[in-house]
């Protein structure tokens, strides 16, 4: 009896063991699942901001294209051709609008100014 | 001086651009200069202004010139009230901005920059001359 009982021990010692293993292993290929879904997600959070990164030229051309407008504006300022027709003469001079002289006159003296 | 000694004899020609730098009184004054020349008085405006007429900041002082300059009075305050001459008045200013303007007076010989006295502008104007005269 006392031997059968101890076999009954042993084959249930065993049992247990097998049992915990038996829930383990699943346990453990839920964690690597875990581990692999995660290691995805992120590589996917580290593709995104490659992505974001590879989208951003195209973001940034319109930057770009912003910064270069205003290099270009100037160039767009001086070819701005203000009104001059002809008025006729004051002082004794040819006049046209914001301009007194002739205009085939070698030299141009152009004067900025203001009012007040 | 410049006009008698330097355009009259038809060794320069005078341009003038607006380059409002002194708050609203001196945009309103460009603004005025230009709505009068729409009918042909840019000059006459300009001369008052520069002679420092401060009756043309007033509608009574203003009406008078207008008038007296055989300018139509309600076509001038319409131009005016639409600020119809603002856009002209802004491109000048950022012509001379592109010059690299930044106060007034600034004064240009074929596009050298000159100092706003009627000495530099002699001497550029006639070394400018000869340098086009060879």
């Amino acid at each position: 009896m006392t031997r059968l009982f101890a076999a009954l021990l042993v084959v249930g010692s065993i049992a247990v063991a097998c049992g915990s293993g038996g829930e383990g292993q699943p346990t453990g290929t839920a964690t690597s699942e875990r581990v692999e879904r995660q290691a995805t997600v992120a590589q996917q959070q580290q593709a995104a901001p490659d992505a974001d990164v590879e989208e951003q030229p195209v973001d940034e051309a319109e930057p770009q294209q912003q910064t270069a407008a205003p290099e270009e504006e100037p160039q767009e300022q001086q070819v701005v051709e203000l009104p001059t027709e002809i008025v006729g003469e004051h002082k004794g001079v040819r006049s046209e609008r914001h301009v007194l002289g002739e205009p085939d006159a070698p030299v141009e003296i152009r004067y900025y100014g203001d009012f007040t | 001086m410049i006009l008698e000694q330097l355009v009259e004899p038809g060794i320069a020609r005078f341009v003038f651009r607006h380059f409002p730098v002194r708050g609203e009184a001196a945009d309103f004054a460009a603004q005025v200069v230009e709505c009068a020349a729409e009918q042909g008085g840019f000059w006459p405006l300009h001369d008052r202004f520069m002679a420092g007429d401060e009756t043309l900041f007033t509608e009574a002082g203003l009406r008078r010139q207008i008038t007296f300059e055989g300018l139509s009075y309600p076509e001038f305050v319409t131009c005016m009230n639409e600020r119809r001459m603002a856009p002209l008045v802004d491109a000048s200013k950022a012509e001379g901005e592109a010059r690299g303007v930044a106060g007034t007076p600034s004064v240009f010989v074929n596009d050298r920059r000159v100092d706003p006295t009627f000495e530099a502008i002699d001497e550029a104007v006639k070394e400018a001359a000869g340098q086009t005269a060879q």
